[in-house]
């Protein structure tokens, strides 16, 4: 494997979500290759900051009630099926 | 619900359609609860019935871009990536609050839900495969793309934001 085929799997070798022989082979490969090596950190630093720094924005306030009015009425209605 | 509200912000145009499509999507997980296979992934399970309810939502009212946009792949990014933000990874750290949602908010549709389902709802790529309807392969090869792209996106508004300076090569990390 090059090293382009190496960065092409390296997501899904941060995310834990390769297996067998891939898995094998990229991390194989990054023993020794630094320049991969540094593209899989960089890959997974990146990651990393949109898993840890992404603010949720709440729900508005009065959605939740909304959901219950709609899902009540469609509990009083004919049923569908 | 709020998790659902934050992926149907990714979803929609705007913040008063995401309200109608969580609004919708509940409405249709009541209506078919029957369908669903106890022991089997609830929350991926009320991610479908999202996806599907922003497709038909927007095929509705015929902004067909939507429909198109989440299923089929987005072009990637025809920029290289010049390794910018592996010169400049500190950049990251400089990251708060929204930024990053602002960098998710420029990738296309494509690629903002494979980030969103994989990296902020936590996904595993076979639960993807099941919510968008696409092989596995594909759900690689998308988050590769918008990973690419949101990288690209990331150092951008880094340098906007003067979180980071031009690019360093010489600069030994
Ligand atoms: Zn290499």
């Amino acid at each position: 494997m090059n090293c382009h085929e190496i960065r092409v799997l390296a997501d899904a070798f941060v995310d834990c979500e390769l297996k067998g022989a891939h898995k094998e082979r990229v991390g194989s490969h990054i023993t020794q290759c630094p320049a991969c090596r540094m593209w899989i950190d960089m890959v997974q630093r990146a990651r990393d900051t949109v898993r840890t720094k992404v603010v949720k924005r709440p729900a508005p306030e009065g959605l939740e009630a909304k959901i219950r009015d709609v899902v009540d009425r469609a509990r009083g209605g004919p049923e569908r099926g | 619900m709020h998790d659902l509200y934050f992926a149907a912000l990714g979803l929609a145009h705007n913040a008063r359609d995401a309200e109608d499509l969580v609004q919708e999507a509940y409405l249709k997980a009541f209506k078919n609860f029957r369908r669903f296979r106890p022991g089997t992934n609830f929350k991926a399970w009320i991610y479908r019935i999202l996806v599907n309810t922003s497709i038909d939502f927007y095929r509705r009212r015929s902004r067909a871009p939507m429909l198109s946009a989440l299923t089929e792949e987005a072009p990637a990014p025809s920029a290289p990536e010049r390794h910018r933000l592996l010169d400049n990874m500190e950049a990251l750290d400089s990251f708060v609050g929204d930024d990053v949602r602002h960098a998710l908010d420029e990738l296309p549709p494509a690629h903002r839900i494979v980030v969103l389902l994989a990296d902020i709802e936590g996904f595993k790529y076979r639960e993807i495969a099941s919510i968008l309807r696409i092989p596995l392969g594909t759900v690689m090869s998308r988050l590769h793309h918008a990973r690419r792209h949101l990288r690209i996106a990331l150092w951008d508004f880094a340098r906007r934001q003067g979180y980071a300076g031009p690019p360093r090569r010489e600069r030994k990390a």
